[in-house]
């Protein structure tokens, strides 16, 4: 390096100190020097091994630390080839630089973020599904049964009897599931909901006391909709979409940074909403899981076709709500099972 | 004869936008590691580029140690899944234990975050002792509940108390007090959107809350609409409480913070329905740009707060002085970077 590389002026600050004065820095073969530009007194000096450039992100003030703490602070960024920055912290720099190319980034990072969203979530809500004890399945259970209980159920008004009855259809189609869980059944009356049942992650399994006063005297229809939620159980369908919506979130946060406000509660709470349109593919695999447990126990998969019949008459097609697949197209996965095990 | 020193963001949508993408695509293409150095990155960027009196701040961590303490918090998470799944009374003590250090890795979080901080060459420094922090996590908020909730805004208080007086700009202490008023005004604020958020539930769109997770047989469309419209009303309620509340508070807190001995003071002037404006545009600009343009309305957030920002000098500037810290551990900040717990302090 020779003695006529310019010198670069900007701020100097004492180690440890706020105050500000102006400085200028040269380099030499030897020393980088930090000096008073008005006196021409030396500040400070350090070899230019011991000198250290600080890793800048973009194109703010840059700041030169030398050995015995003095700090200098410059606009003037030819300090970065004054002070032969190394090539991979220029390069990080040059590629952040708003031009055409980001475009290609741009398309890079959708990419990859397809492929993460298609790969990567998956896994992940498998190892959580895998990771979650037993235990913590049934303290949801408990949870979610106390909250509906408190907002949109009622006390069942069914007789011991006919809850019993239920019941023995239940321990029936338990003997032909290969999963070391219990089920439970419970009752609950269900206002505005018709004839209808849900699945808790844990096993517990509710049904509406309409569904049992409809279909109470026909264990072939309620042991097809018990085996359909049975189908939800094993599988853990609401665990994976719960999972799901956790893990998107912390993806999205972890590599896109802080949100902000709103947009951060929109994107947690709404990715649970999200997580309904979801179980489509769910809920044809219920019905595949249901079909095959149906035979293997002895019921005729007739008892489902006869429901969802039944609701195709009274509600027509709702499927416009694309939280689940239209009875027709359940229907028809249903009977072209049961053609196939003719 | 008082001169308000204004904060500015010299920063810019594009310049950031270039370093966001960059950080993005290499934190998907290492599967995550990078993100510890694109943290850096940003942090660097926002304190690099916000002023005040002609000078700014900086953020000095390393993504190396970014990187080891998430490691460390990832590897703990690990344990604990692994031990509930064929171990479960190990579980249940590690969680005990994992809850009773919380308070540790929480004040270390802070600690790291203040001395890799700086201002005008100085060091930012945490000094909050233990005690008072499981005080405040374990015990005030227990005692809040008990009151059902009443007495919320004297916990805000000690919270903020806590955060900022033990704070320093190098060997100069932050001091912020005052009265408890302020505070249950705006916890009333608060309070108020969210039950106008019920309100309009319960009478327009017949009110009932969904509980995750549960798998009904047949969706009943009305049903499951009038659902999902509640929610939505109340989440949006919630997220509109929670930043006016944000705007009234930070107001306050800075105007009752003074620093050093010479009483430097502090301005915030911003306006909670111009802030839930920024908040709401943002969210809508973000959405249908597929978040293209988060760093755009980051970079406005940022321009916003700095702009409603002052420092009040009472003196000179060029007083401060502190030793230069360093603070190698980050498991306390990497904990409370993926928990996303935060003490709400209005910096």
């Amino acid at each position: 390096m020779s003695a006529h590389d310019p010198s670069i002026s900007g701020w100097a600050f004492r180690p440890g100190s706020s105050e500000r004065i102006s400085a200028r820095l040269d380099v030499s073969a030897d020393w980088i020097f930090l000096t008073d530009p008005d006196d021409g007194l030396l500040l400070t000096k350090s070899a230019p091994l011991d000198v250290r450039l600080d890793q800048a992100a973009g194109a703010g003030p840059r700041n030169v630390y030398f050995a015995d703490g003095w700090m200098f602070q410059t606009e003037d960024h030819q300090i970065s080839i004054l002070m032969q920055e190394p090539l991979p912290s220029r390069l990080l720099r040059h590629f952040e630089i708003f031009r055409l190319r980001l475009a290609a980034f741009i398309f890079l990072s959708l990419l990859s973020a397809f492929a993460a969203w298609s790969l990567a979530v998956p896994a992940l809500v498998t190892v959580a599904v895998w990771l979650t004890p037993h235990a913590a399945l049934s303290q949801i259970d408990k949870a979610s049964i106390k909250s509906l209980d408190l907002t949109v159920f009622e006390e069942s008004d069914l007789s011991a009897d006919k809850q019993k009855d239920q019941k023995r259809v239940l321990k029936q189609l338990m003997l032909s599931v290969d999963a070391n869980r219990p089920f439970t059944l419970i009752f609950r009356e269900m206002p505005g909901m018709g004839a209808n049942a849900a699945a808790l992650p844990g096993g517990t399994i509710i049904v509406s006391d309409e569904l049992v006063t409809r279909y109470g005297d026909d264990p072939t229809v309620i042991a097809g909709v018990l085996a359909h939620e049975m189908g939800h159980v094993v599988e853990q369908h609401g665990l994976k979409q719960l999972y799901r919506a956790l893990t998107v979130y912390a993806l999205i946060t972890l590599v896109a940074g802080d949100v902000g406000p709103i947009l951060e509660n929109v994107l947690l709470e709404g990715q649970t909403l999200a997580s309904l349109s979801y179980s489509r593919k769910h809920e044809l695999s219920a019905d595949r899981f249901a079909v095959d447990l149906l035979y293997k126990s002895g019921f005729s998969p007739e008892g489902l076709q006869r429901l969802f019949k039944d609701v195709e008459e009274t509600d027509g097609e709702n499927s416009w709500f694309a939280t689940h697949p239209s009875s027709a197209e359940r229907l028809k996965q249903i009977k072209e099972m049961a053609d196939h095990r003719k | 004869m008082e001169t308000h020193e204004k904060f500015e963001f010299r920063g810019s949508a594009r310049e950031w936008f270039g370093i966001w993408i960059v950080n993005l695509l290499l934190s998907i293409v290492t599967l995550g590691v990078y993100s510890a150095w694109a943290k850096v990155r940003s942090k660097k960027y926002f304190y690099q580029n916000t002023f005040v009196a002609g000078r700014n701040f900086d953020y000095h961590a390393t993504g190396q140690q970014i990187l080891i303490g998430r490691a460390i918090v990832v590897a703990a998470l690990l344990v604990f899944a692994l031990s509930a799944q064929f171990l479960p009374p190990l579980a249940a003590a590690l969680l005990i234990a994992y809850v009773a250090v919380f308070p540790v890795l929480l004040v270390r979080s802070l600690r790291f975050d203040a001395r890799n901080s700086s201002w005008s060459n100085v060091r930012f420094d945490f000094v909050g002792k233990l005690g008072q922090l499981y005080l405040l996590i374990f015990v005030y908020p227990v005692l809040s509940i008990l009151t059902l909730y009443t007495t919320w805004p004297f916990v805000q208080r000690a919270i903020q108390r806590y955060g900022i007086n033990n704070h320093r700009l190098g060997t100069t202490s932050f001091h912020f007090d005052s009265k408890i008023g302020p505070f249950y005004m705006a916890f009333l604020a608060a309070v108020g959107i969210v039950l106008v958020g019920v309100a309009l539930v319960a009478g327009v769109i017949f009110g009932q809350i969904t509980s995750t997770a549960n798998e009904a047989l047949f969706a009943n469309p009305i049903l499951l609409l009038n659902l999902f419209l509640s929610y939505l009303v109340i989440l949006l309620a919630a997220a509109f409480a929670s930043v006016v509340y944000q705007a009234i508070i930070r107001n306050h807190i800075f105007a009752h913070t003074k620093l050093g001995e010479n009483k430097h003071g502090f301005v915030s002037t911003v306006k909670p329905l111009s802030l839930l404006w920024i908040a709401v545009s943002n969210l809508i600009v973000v959405l249908f740009s597929l978040g293209l343009m988060l760093p755009w309305a980051t970079v406005r957030m940022q321009r916003y707060l700095a702009e409603n920002s002052a420092l009040v000098p009472n003196g000179s500037l060029d007083d401060f002085t502190g030793d230069v810290l360093t603070e190698t551990n980050a498991i306390g900040d990497a904990y409370s970077d993926i928990e996303g717990i935060e003490l709400e302090l209005p910096v």
